[in-house]
């Protein structure tokens, strides 16, 4: 008997891809996809260092609610 | 409406940060749209506004469960918010706020001004402090927000955010003579003052626009022959196409060289500053690769057409 149901299993398998998907990840790769086609980056050391030392960094947009 | 400079260019960095594995927040600013007299000042409108963009950015492939969305008027609700507004504007000097206005689309040494235009920045600060984000992404038209959190961080031993900061996306007019100062940076100010402007008529393409529209639009688009620099169609491939896509195709008839793919961005401005690919044969490729790219959103309105219409009854007043 499955305790819990076929599509409860399957969220918590791709998840689990999802999360090993972006520790497989190194850290210059996360550099590359953060800084591609930036303008600017303030600064890339402070960025480095915060790659490496924390595995959810906390990061936001935030926009104007307007036609513009 | 979102036009393609929010939906494109801020929704694929929006995309890079989530895969880079970062926590994100997508921050709806409401009360700063207030203070910024958009929509009239209206904050049921402003309200409506926000919910649209969360639809838009779902449209533009941002899952729901892989964003989290917070209004300012949720943190505006904490007594610790307001405290941290109020100690960023004790580590600023008025000039200096004052010179931050750009970030409210204004332009630096206005005197004709509401004294709440003053609150905004150091709201803003408080804002990346209040959420505790190590990372502020914005247009390159935020940076003296951006600056003035890290000043403030620094002086009141606060954590620092990292800035990362994208292009403006140019307007199909093309790039604009430099009257308005909006940076003492003349790169910057001309990004700024040559950006997608809603209120220049046939200046921006929005997501949902229909096929026939973006290649009218850009058909009628600022294209100078030969020319890169200032070269919106060009924009557009480097910012709103090769961040999506991989390769670009340019239909061209047989009598012009046949059709050509692009692998990459400094290959199709080779060949363009060379003369050996016409402006109406980019047009033609980018329109194509535009509405290709923004198939899903026009997919998602046509099943979820509420917002869209709420925004289309909106009257937008600046």
């Amino acid at each position: 008997m499955w305790a819990t149901s076929p599509a409860i299993i399957t969220f918590k398998l791709n998840s689990a891809e999802t999360v090993e998907r972006r520790l497989t990840m190194d850290i210059q790769q996360k550099i590359d996809l953060v800084t591609r086609n930036s303008e600017e980056v303030v600064t890339p050391e402070e960025l480095r260092v915060l790659l490496e030392t924390k595995t959810r960094p906390k990061a936001y947009w935030g926009f104007e609610c307007s036609g513009q | 409406m979102m036009h393609i400079g929010m939906g494109l260019v801020c929704g694929s960095k929006i995309k890079d940060m989530i895969k880079a594995g970062f926590d994100f927040t997508i921050f709806l600013a409401d009360w700063h749209s207030w203070i910024n007299n958009k929509l009239g000042g209206d904050m049921k409108k402003i309200c409506t506004c926000g919910e649209y963009f969360k639809h838009c950015f779902t449209a533009l492939g941002i899952k729901p469960g892989s964003v989290q969305y917070v209004w300012a008027s949720e943190i505006a609700k904490n007594i610790e918010y307001w405290e941290k507004v109020i100690r960023v504007a004790k580590s600023a000097t008025l000039q200096r706020t004052w010179r931050s206005l750009p970030v409210m689309g204004r332009e630096m040494n206005m005197t004709d001004m509401e004294t709440a235009w003053l609150y905004y920045p150091c709201m803003q600060a408080a804002d990346i402090f209040e959420m505790k984000l190590d990372v502020a992404c914005a247009g390159i038209d935020q940076r003296k927000a951006h600056m003035l959190a890290r000043d403030a961080a620094e002086k009141l031993h606060w954590k620092k955010p990292v800035c990362v900061h994208t292009h403006l996306l140019m307007g199909l007019q093309g790039p604009q003579k430099i009257e308005s100062q909006f940076d003492e940076n003349v790169s910057i100010n001309l990004q700024i003052s040559s950006k997608m402007f809603k209120s220049i008529p046939g200046s921006c393409i929005f997501i949902h626009d229909d096929p026939k529209d973006v290649q009218a639009k850009m058909r009628a688009a600022y294209c100078p022959p030969k020319e890169a620099v200032g070269n919106p169609i060009l924009d557009f491939a480097k910012y709103a196409i090769f961040t999506e896509r991989e390769s670009f195709d340019v239909p061209r008839a047989p009598k012009y060289g046949g059709p050509k793919t692009f692998e990459n961005y400094e290959d199709l401005e080779r060949e363009y500053v060379k003369g050996d690919l016409h402006p109406m044969d980019l047009k033609e490729g980018v329109s194509q690769a535009l509405i290709e790219v923004l198939k899903p959103v026009r997919e998602y309105f046509r099943e979820n057409p509420e917002y869209l219409k709420k925004m289309m009854e909106i009257e937008i007043t600046r």
